[in-house]
């Protein structure tokens, strides 16, 4: 078995998960409050409002409790001198192998949500695919980035 | 040489963009013509589109002074734009692929098209020539290639006298013709383009008055629909061969020192040449009828945008050959690709999740009948046989096998696809497993390439995990990483 890659990403990614999950909740919560004020108003049942509201328990428990940690869990990258190895996933599990000849380009970037947290995602590029890592330390992703770039320098061929 | 200096385009150029630019108002202009119904509209409207022509006449023209192109430096070089100057220079080793076609206008003038292309996005080739001399357009060929040849040692003398084998040559024969024609699976894109065509006449053809009338045939009204159905379907299957006859007569392949020519084609004729360093893989497709009879479709994956018939982003190399053809075709135009009959078959634990897969979507189908239709929509249950037997065949034929540096992945959905790939070419490997797969040791494996602006991925399903981790060891640039049993 090939080893699994050494690094996981920062802990702070959960914080950052776990908040835009409950932006995201907060405003479904919103919609579901008006959907209620709607199914008040036109006499439908009120087990709709009811069952939504179940729904968007369940969801919000799953989006902000259990997937970031799941997710944190399982992604692992490491970058070696002539490849990057990553794995990832949630139920479905993915191991990727990008050759350092191969990738075209690597970029750093950062939402306002990652931006508060000092974090940076990491976007490597091939001419065909492009692949993330998300949510690392600002200053690893920026010495990950250069790194990436310095290493991609050496081709055999190109594309 | 002329084309060192730079140079403009044929003036039937100047028609070519004429006619593009008009077409690109027609539309509007017939819409201003139905909608903007005003009484004073007449003649606003013709002076408006007198000066729209006259516009576009000037532009086309100044475009044409404008354009030129020649080679410099190793470099083709463009410069074009009225207004904005803009210099286009591309490197000559930096060319994916080089398309010449004739349209009907440069048919007309004894012209060609050429269309240069680089691995870089965008939907249009990045150096089009839309009328040249056939002449100039062999000047350009001769051009490039003298200049990539150089490029590695400058000992020309020596290959000249090595090199001057005949190149070899590959006609496509009147019967494979014949068979690519009426086993195109363009015979379903055309019947339902007469199906689509006949519900818009359901409309002006009262069926129900014209069965009606001919109440004595009601008993033959069945015969009648089937013998019409039938008609139309030979109709449809007739066009598609004429259709494929078109576009694949002549169908020619020339492999000259390291590029790959095709040419084909009646009315509008192509030529496309490929530089064989370039083809990122080889796809050998057979679709279930030309499997029946023994045939298979070649396919060449590039990396220009737009080198592909269809729209699509790959190439034919050949149209239809037999599978013994495919090994020795192959051997003499690429070499460097090689396809094994004999592939690592999956582990048959993943057997059954083929067929269950399969059986799902035929379920999609059964379902809905069923409950429909309900006595007689249960009939439609048999389909989950065609589902197992589907999901079997498909298991059977996915495979995957190692030689060298070359990857070949066998699968199928309906048609059976090859796919070859060396290992410098594949941009990164993947591979996907879920809590089941996990459970029985399967993984989904999937390499990716790059083809057309985006690139292609393929995958396997199910493959078992050993096997995969084999794949990713050889396909992994530090071996050292991959220690630990």
């Amino acid at each position: 078995m090939r080893e699994l890659p050494k690094n996981q990403i920062s802990l702070q990614a959960l914080k950052v998960w776990r908040l835009s999950a409950t932006i995201v909740a907060g405003i479904s919560f919103v919609i579901l409050i008006a959907g209620g004020i709607g199914v008040y108003f036109l006499d439908l049942s009120y087990w709709i409002t009811i069952i939504s509201a179940l729904l968007w328990c369940i969801y919000s428990l799953v989006t902000i409790v259990i997937i970031p940690k799941l997710r944190h869990r399982m992604w692992r990258y490491e970058v070696f001198e002539h490849e990057i190895d990553l794995q990832y996933g949630l139920f479905v599990i993915k191991r990727v192998l990008i050759p350092m000849v191969r990738v075209q380009h690597v970029d750093t970037h950062q939402g306002p949500l990652l931006r508060k947290h000092k974090l940076a995602s990491i976007e490597i590029s091939t001419a065909a695919t492009t692949h993330e890592i998300p949510a690392l330390d600002l200053e690893e992703a920026d010495i990950l980035r250069d790194y990436i770039s310095k290493l991609a320098r050496v081709t055999d061929d190109d594309i | 040489m002329m084309i060192f200096k730079p140079k403009r385009i044929h003036p039937v150029g100047m028609i070519l963009s004429f006619a593009k630019m008009i077409k690109s108002y027609i539309i509007p202009a017939i819409i201003f013509f139905f909608v903007g119904v005003e009484e004073t509209f007449n003649i606003y409207f013709i002076i408006g589109a007198i000066c729209l022509v006259v516009i576009i006449v000037i532009v086309s023209v100044l475009e044409w002074l404008k354009f030129t192109y020649w080679i410099e430096d190793g470099e083709f070089r463009i410069e074009h734009g009225v207004i904005v100057k803009k210099k286009r220079y591309i490197p000559i080793e930096r060319i994916q692929t080089i398309n010449t076609s004739a349209g009907i206008v440069q048919q007309i003038f004894r012209l060609v098209k050429v269309q240069i292309e680089t691995a870089g996005g965008g939907l249009e080739a990045e150096a089009v020539l839309t009328a040249i001399s056939k002449n100039e357009a062999d000047e350009i060929e001769q051009a490039l290639s003298a200049y990539k040849n150089q490029l590695p040692e400058e000992s020309i003398v020596e290959s000249e006298v090595v090199d001057k084998p005949e190149h070899p040559t590959y006609k496509i024969k009147p019967r494979e013709l014949f068979v690519a024609a009426s086993t195109s699976s363009g015979i379903g894109v055309i019947i339902s383009a007469v199906a689509a065509f006949l519900s818009q006449f359901e409309e002006f053809i009262p069926f129900e008055e014209l069965l009606n009338r001919f109440e004595f045939l009601t008993n033959a009204s069945f015969t009648l629909y089937v013998i019409l159905v039938f008609l139309a379907f030979f109709i449809a299957w007739i066009l598609s061969i004429i259709g494929v006859l078109l576009k694949y007569a002549f169908f020619t392949v020339h492999k000259v020192e390291d590029d790959i020519k095709i040419s084909r084609g009646i009315f509008e004729k192509r030529q496309i040449s490929i530089p064989i360093g370039r083809i990122q893989a080889i796809r050998v497709v057979q679709n279930p009828l030309r499997q029946l009879l023994g045939y298979s479709t070649v396919y060449i994956e590039s990396a220009g945008g737009t080198a592909g018939d269809d729209g699509s982003t790959s190439t034919i190399l050949f149209p239809v050959i037999s599978k013994k053809e495919v090994i020795e075709l192959l051997s003499i135009y690429l070499p460097s690709f090689k396809v094994k009959e004999e592939v690592h078959s999956l582990p048959k634990r993943s057997m059954l999740r083929y067929i269950i897969r399969k059986c799902l979507l035929s379920l999609v189908i059964i379902i809905p009948l069923s409950s429909l239709f309900f006595p007689w929509g249960l009939l439609s249950v048999s389909l989950l046989l065609v589902g197992i037997y589907w999901g079997y065949q498909t298991f059977n034929d996915t495979g995957w096998s190692v030689i060298d540096n070359q990857l070949q992945l066998t699968y199928r959905f309906v048609s059976k696809s090859t796919i070859l790939v060396r290992k410098n070419r594949i941009q990164s490997i993947s591979h996907t497993k879920n809590f089941f797969q996990d459970k029985k040791l399967l993984r989904s494996f999937k390499v990716s390439i790059k083809s057309g602006i985006v690139g292609k991925s393929f995958s396997i399903k199910d493959m078992d995990a050993d096997d995969v981790e084999n794949l990713l060891s050889w396909y992994s640039y530090s071996p050292e990483n991959k220690t630990r049993h």
